[in-house]
């Protein structure tokens, strides 16, 4: 399959008075044509940061993201209006993701309109067309985003990334403030439309439920690094960095099936550093219940443990590992 | 029988707005026995909120009003109690922490102050006397200690704005914990922190209930959660608990068509897909559905679910449902 | 799809648009009328509107408006002939103050009419630029114009200038802008980071499509409900300009002038000074008034 993008040693570094944020710090990615790489992590980890870059809402501070071989590390202001088209997002809030002084119509219509996608005698047409790829009824063109409730802004949020017909999605926590019956129906409806249009999609949430039954493969991610990353049932099957296995320990979950399947409790432990103070080394060292004495010392390197699985870890590169 | 911390009987409530008045709480009901931990789940608009506001006292005046029903703790009827009345109630004997650390604590006051506040009311509410500064700042060592705090002496002249969300969280446990309440009511705690770090909160929070012997309100819309930490389980819909059972047997067996479909819509870390989820929507309260509020919604329903309201059906050992077809629904299962 | 469908179809969706504006009005009327003040405001203004429109049919003595001296009626305390009393020359106070509202109207409008625009778009083009050179030019400039103090520099500009009614409006409406621009700098400064003005950009839209059709719906409640209490405050102004003679001249009646040629004879003639004086209280009040319920009305809505 093609890669559509690729995200080489991105580094992304915000100064702030308390000093200089490393919201991402090194990152390696790559997204095959039509497939879902699902970014999971928790606050700090710079998942977003990640895709704001990928979006342009951000520039590189180094490294390169290439879409289809091209470099899109610039913002948007600097990238070409073609790939305005090509590259969209969902975002998280739906409250705040659609302008409130707006109407359905308008906001759906602005895509269309900046890239001409339909003449101006038939956008109306083509609106109906989105609310009803994104099962809301036509009804809804002349209705208030604050009338709509949560699942509906975000069903509005997914119609205006589609309306440029994009190749590739960044969805920013997408169902995280969504209740259960809603994220259900927007997972759904985002799976069906891949399967349809053939999208790739950027997945990116803390909920490691919604991510096992969407990505491909999914990337974790802690204080700007990488820790693993891992074809989708291998990452729950067999977690290897003990932040992975931390993460997957703490998730509350419905069944026994679920119990059985995470590894033993991993216990967690300390505070989530700020960005602005990384430890040194393996920035997870400190609350690592497996930590050794390199760990503090050196930055681990990313390593191919099984084929297709990578991690991030001393414990499987340093010579005098016991596993 | 009356072990019961707290009753809510035939609960009704609702808000005028300029459309109408939109009847939220129909009929609502539970019981939380001394020393238990029960759970109330359902989604946003439920009414798990407006339940809330209303044993504290705390619903938007003029707008909220209880219209029926009654909520019984201990000896007192809450529902008929003064709004002074009901402030000795509140902080003394129900506690609460809220969702938002951030918003629950004052930004321009140091965590000190704000505990040393908390104590010296308190104290002087259950004994009358006043206690100095120093006690009261022991005291305040003391519950920050119990919640886990590093180096509490230094905490107390902080700030909520040097915290993260986790330490916020867990002041807030503290100030909750300072009067030794009968019943505390958790709305949400860990919906804004990590997941790693609401387990430590969680875990935290368990720990100081289980030792003081509080009982427990815990509203929650993550089914993972209850399962993982409640005795008994509500569950909610359209302002009424439609199905309560201990954790277990919820969890093993739901019987209301609601709960099923809550369930199998939670994305499963066992991977297999995401079930369609609920059809249609939570129903508008200006005009609530007749009967059974979920009818619209239902792949059982009856003639008789759309004209009456289903009573409480005894399915188990402290199993109800509130629906006509939980006996068919158990045979399915 | 065939044309004709297309165009019953089109007209459908339009009704619907008419009939979904007309339900966000009664809407806007509720939350309007929820505090009663805010009546009390409205009404005030649509009087002293009307009246000022009106003032040549409703007043009792229409000609007392201009050059008209009658000394055997003058100081007269309030009466049935004369419901407000007569000034020094004799004009009835009563149809002078209606006329003068025709003043502090004019003033009020023109003046915010003139010093809004600029200012809005100042303060939007300043937001959206907001941490560059554009975003620094702007707003200094609109700090160095809020340095002076507004009658001072009022007071400067028509000394220099022959006193009348057109240079006391530039004087006011060049002090007037720059709070415009500082109130809509700061709603569209914070927009900048809102997800549906990112969503806009990412997509492409233009700047100024961004601008005016993403951000500025987003200022308008807060600009009305400061056009209406500001309309208040710059008819004082305009009084207060009037009554240290930089205003209307006499003989036009100004509530500000009435005011001060009636200081000279309290407090035995006190109706020459309090009834201006209160009629300025009164209108001033109503836009007040009026402003808080805009406020209401509008702000729930927003961000």
């Amino acid at each position: 399959m093609k890669e559509i993008l690729k995200i080489d040693n991105l580094k992304k570094y915000f100064q702030t008075a308390q000093g200089t944020v490393k919201a991402v710090d090194g990152v390696n990615l790559s997204l095959a044509e039509g497939e879902t790489l699902g970014l999971v992590g928790e606050s700090g980890s710079g998942k977003s940061t990640v895709a704001y870059n990928v979006v342009g809402i951000y520039g590189a501070t180094s490294g390169k993201i290439l879409y289809r071989g091209k470099d899109i590390s610039m913002g948007t202001v600097k990238r070409p209006k073609s790939l305005k088209k090509d590259i969209q997002i969902v975002f998280q809030d739906p409250g705040t993701s659609l302008n409130p002084r707006q109407y359905i119509h308008q906001i759906l219509a602005m895509p269309l309109r900046v890239h001409r996608i339909v003449p101006e005698n038939k956008i109306t047409e083509k609106v109906k067309e989105l609310l009803d790829l994104v099962q809301l009824p036509a009804s809804f063109i002349y209705k208030h985003p604050l009338e709509l409730g949560e699942g509906e802004k975000q069903s509005i949020g997914i119609a205006r990334a589609l309306a440029v017909n994009p190749s590739l999605i960044v969805l920013d926590e997408p169902t995280s403030a969504l209740d259960v019956s809603m994220q259900a129906k927007v997972i759904n409806l985002l799976l069906d439309l891949q399967k349809n249009f053939g999208f790739s999609y950027l997945f990116i949430t803390h909920d490691l439920g919604v991510m096992r039954n969407v990505a491909n493969r999914i990337a974790i991610m802690y204080l700007g690094k990488i820790c693993e990353i891992a074809p989708a049932s291998d990452f729950f099957h067999n977690p290897l960095h003990p932040y992975t296995r931390m993460l997957i320990s703490s998730v509350p979950v419905v069944s026994e099936e679920e119990e059985k399947l995470r590894p033993v409790k991993v216990a967690s432990r300390g505070e989530i550093p700020s960005p602005v103070n990384v430890p040194s080394g393996c920035g997870f060292h400190p609350r690592c219940p497996d930590v050794m004495e390199i760990c503090s010392v050196e930055i681990p390197k990313m390593h191919e443990a099984i084929p297709g699985h990578y991690v991030f870890c001393h414990k499987f590169t340093s010579p005098n590992t016991q596993i | 029988m009356n072990n019961n911390i707290l009753e809510i009987r035939n609960l009704c409530v609702s808000y005028k707005t300029y459309e109408g008045r939109l009847h939220v709480v129909d009929d609502m009901n539970l019981e939380i026995r001394q020393g238990e931990k029960v759970g109330l789940v359902g989604e946003t608009g439920c009414g798990k909120t407006t339940t809330m506001r209303s044993i504290l006292g705390i619903l938007p005046k003029p707008a909220g009003s209880i219209d029926n029903g009654n909520i019984i703790f201990g000896d007192k009827d809450l529902t008929m109690l003064s709004a002074k009345e009901m402030q000795c109630v509140r902080g003394r004997d129900i506690t609460a922490i809220f969702q938002n650390p951030t918003a629950a604590l004052n930004p321009v006051f140091t965590i000190g102050q704000q505990l040393k506040d908390v104590i010296k009311v308190q104290v002087y509410r259950k004994t009358g006397n006043r206690i100095s500064n120093k006690a009261a700042k022991e005291r305040a060592v003391q519950v920050l200690k119990e919640a886990a705090l590093p180096d509490p002496e230094r905490l107390l002249s902080n700030y909520p704005v040097q915290l993260s969300g986790g330490m916020k969280q867990r002041v807030c446990i503290a100030l909750a914990m300072v009067s030794n309440a009968e019943l505390l009511i958790a709305d949400e705690p860990g919906t804004a922190l990590d997941v790693t770090i609401q387990d430590q909160i969680l875990r935290l929070l368990m720990k100081s209930v289980i030792k003081r012997n509080t009982a427990t309100l815990y509203i929650e819309h993550s089914l993972g959660v209850i399962r993982e930490w409640m005795d008994r389980v509500y569950v909610m819909y359209a302002g009424r608990t439609v199905e309560v059972a201990s954790t277990t047997d919820l969890f093993k067996n739901p019987l209301h068509p609601y709960t099923r479909g809550l369930l199998a819509a939670v994305p499963k870390l066992t991977g297999g897909g995401i079930a369609l989820g609920i059809p249609g929507r939570v129903p508008e309260y200006l005009n609530p559905p007749s009967g059974c509020r979920f009818h619209p919604r239902c792949e059982y329903k009856m003639d008789i679910c759309i004209k009456e309201k289903p009573p409480y059906f005894e399915v188990g050992k402290e199993h109800k449902v509130a629906c006509y077809r939980s006996a068919d629904i158990e045979r399915d299962s | 799809m065939l044309s004709s469908s297309n165009t019953a179809e089109t007209a459908a969706i339009k009704e619907n648009l008419w009939q979904v504006r007309k339900d966000n009005l009664r809407r806007s009327w509720y939350k309007f009328t929820g505090n009663r003040l805010s009546i009390v405001g409205l009404i005030i203004v649509i009087t002293v509107i009307l009246l000022a429109l009106f003032a040549p049919w409703v007043t009792p003595y229409p000609e007392h408006r201009g050059a008209f001296v009658d000394f055997n009626n003058a100081m007269q305390a309030p009466s049935t002939e004369n419901l407000l009393g007569t000034d020094a020359v004799g004009r009835d106070i009563l149809t002078r103050i209606i006329f003068g509202f025709r003043f502090s109207l004019i003033m009020g409008f023109v003046v915010i009419g003139l010093a809004a625009p600029p200012g809005i778009i100042a303060g939007l083009v300043a937001g959206y630029f907001r941490d560059t050179w554009i975003d620094t030019l702007i707003m200094r400039i609109t700090d160095i114009f809020l340095a002076v103090p507004p009658l001072i520099l009022a007071m400067a500009i028509t000394a220099v200038l022959p006193p009348n009614v057109f240079y006391a409006m530039l004087a006011v409406t060049l002090m007037w802008w720059p709070w415009y621009a500082r109130l809509v700098y700061g709603i569209s400064s914070s927009l900048q980071n809102e997800f549906f003005v990112q969503a806009a950009q990412i997509t492409g839209a233009s700047r100024a499509y961004i601008i005016f059709k993403e951000i500025l719906p987003n200022c308008i409640s807060a600009i009305f409900t400061k056009m209406t209490l500001d309309l208040g405050i710059v008819i004082i102004i305009a009084s207060s300009l009037s009554f240290v003679g930089l205003g209307a001249q006499p003989p036009t009646p100004d509530l500000g002038t009435m005011v001060a040629d009636g200081a000279k004879y309290m407090p035995d003639q006190w109706w020459m000074t309090v009834c201006p004086a209160l009629a300025i209280v009164i209108i001033v009040l109503g836009f007040n008034l009026l402003g808080d319920g805009l406020r209401d009305m509008l702000a729930v809505e927003e961000v």
